[in-house]
């Protein structure tokens, strides 16, 4: 046993010894970060969805309000903030058969205001992630942001 | 003449133990085919030629398989290569698990983790050439099929949504995995690091990491890992409809990966769990499941062990 042991250590450490750490750059998917300006991080996940035909991935996040108004199904109150993050997909490197986010494509927020049917709706898009200022199909945009189900998070 | 004699003395030593150590032989059985591998000519050709000396019972041994130390080396290799996969009793898995089985033996051979490196050494007509790897890409994606969700797969996700949202309830006892790991609920409090959408197995998968991982992603400090992160993904069925629009459907299961070098030091510093369907089922019959975890994740080692690229929302 030791004996076998010793020569068959030595050799997984060779071939350990092969593969060098990948460079943190390349792990961490820098074009599919949204900038800090969104400030994603003050939300929490509510649904996700995926366009097979334009091969587009999305995420819908949301304050705790909007959390659960989704949840309870509830009508739309006052005080809502969503996102809702939709990114071209790429295949992923490290997984034949699977599909992960490339560049963001667009970012849709809608905020709440006192009045729950005073909407604002902001659409940003472009490689700069640029304001859009053509405001035709918002209101088809909103009632499809409200109308996402939320994804089974047990 | 003083040095040629102790140079004898060497080589009849040397050759002494050479000749005890053939003496110490691991047995390697060939027990009967219960049910091969059903595949197209090619690709099956591929499979037997690069992975059935490990993978099956059909094990064809060379004259120098058969040699001290190397036998000691090859029966380890084909006992741990067929309990991980045996080709040969391929119809005790489940068609499902069938094709889990060959996406992660193909994403093996991509990465370059399998065939092992010391057993294509000595067995060069096992490499595989990207002719291959092509073949075994091309035979996969024919099994992937689009098509909307049938009445069974939209029935499954409305019966548990509703159920979910009835049984909203905090639970009393968490669930454990063999290795002592428990489901922990706060993931959803989390942030999602990534999303993930798998032709292989027609799911979708969102990936929360807790604040030690979303500040490693920040700073850059991802390889290694530091120690308390904590990884939680989510996986759901794909619902699409005619236009392949897709919704998240029934949940299938829950994923956690925790880094602590020292606690989980035999799987490479990771402590794996995985819960399947709402009743949060561990996986796993003993602490061993862990072993099945870290050998698929082996391809990503030298990203310490981790697929999912983290966005640094």
């Amino acid at each position: 046993m030791r004996i076998k042991f010793v020569i068959s250590v030595p050799l997984m450490m060779l071939v350990a010894a092969c593969s060098h750490p990948a460079d943190t750059q390349t792990i961490i998917n820098q074009k599919a970060s949204v900038p800090a300006a969104f400030h994603l991080q003050n939300l929490r996940v509510i649904a996700s969805s995926i366009n097979k035909k334009r091969q587009t991935m999305s995420t819908l996040y949301g304050n705790s309000k909007a959390i659960n108004r989704a949840r309870s199904g509830g009508l739309v109150g006052v005080g809502e903030e969503l996102m809702l993050i939709t990114w071209r997909q790429k295949a992923d490197e490290n997984w034949f058969g699977a599909n992960i986010p490339a560049n963001v494509v667009a970012v849709e927020k809608i905020v709440t205001g006192n009045d729950p049917l005073a909407v604002n709706y902001q659409r940003y898009e472009g490689p700069a992630l640029t304001l859009a200022t053509d405001t035709s199909g918002q209101h088809r945009r909103i009632i499809a942001i409200f109308g996402q189900k939320d994804s089974i998070l047990p | 003449m003083k040095i040629r004699k102790s140079f004898l003395i060497v080589i009849t030593g040397g050759l002494v133990i050479f000749i005890g150590l053939q003496f110490i032989r691991p047995e390697i059985t060939h027990p009967p085919v219960t049910g091969d591998l059903q595949a197209p000519p090619d690709v099956k050709a591929i499979f037997e030629r690069a992975c059935y000396d490990c993978h099956s019972n059909e094990t064809n041994l060379r004259w120098y398989d058969r040699v001290a130390p190397i036998c000691w080396r090859v029966a380890a290799h084909v006992n741990s290569g067929r309990a991980g996969l045996n080709f040969s009793e391929w119809n005790k898995l489940a068609p499902a698990d069938q094709e889990g089985k060959l996406w992660e033996s193909v994403n093996q051979a991509i990465a370059k983790a399998m065939p092992l490196k010391d057993y294509e050494m000595l067995h060069t007509e096992a490499k595989l050439s990207a002719t291959d790897v092509a073949i075994l890409k091309r035979y996969l994606l024919s099994m992937v099929h689009d098509r909307p969700a049938d009445t069974a797969k939209l029935n499954a996700a409305s019966k548990q949504y509703n159920y979910w949202k009835k049984s909203n309830v905090a639970l009393q006892l968490l669930p454990k995995a063999a290795n002592g790991i428990t489901y922990i609920p706060d993931y959803k409090n989390w942030q999602a690091i990534s999303t993930t959408e798998r032709l292989d197995n027609g799911t979708m998968r969102v990936i929360f990491g807790n604040d030690i991982a979303v500040r490693a992603a920040h700073s850059g400090r991802v390889n290694p890992w530091p120690n308390g992160t904590t990884f939680a993904k989510v996986a759901w069925d794909q619902l699409a409809d005619k236009e392949g629009n897709v919704t998240t459907g029934a949940f299938k299961q829950i994923e956690y990966m925790i880094k602590d070098d020292r606690k989980y030091a035999a799987t490479h510093g990771w402590g794996f769990a995985r819960f399947k369907t709402l009743k949060m089922v561990p996986y796993g019959k003993t602490a061993m499941f862990a072993t099945e975890c870290i050998n698929c994740h082996q391809p990503v080692a030298n990203r310490d062990f981790v697929f999912t690229s983290p966005l640094k929302n």
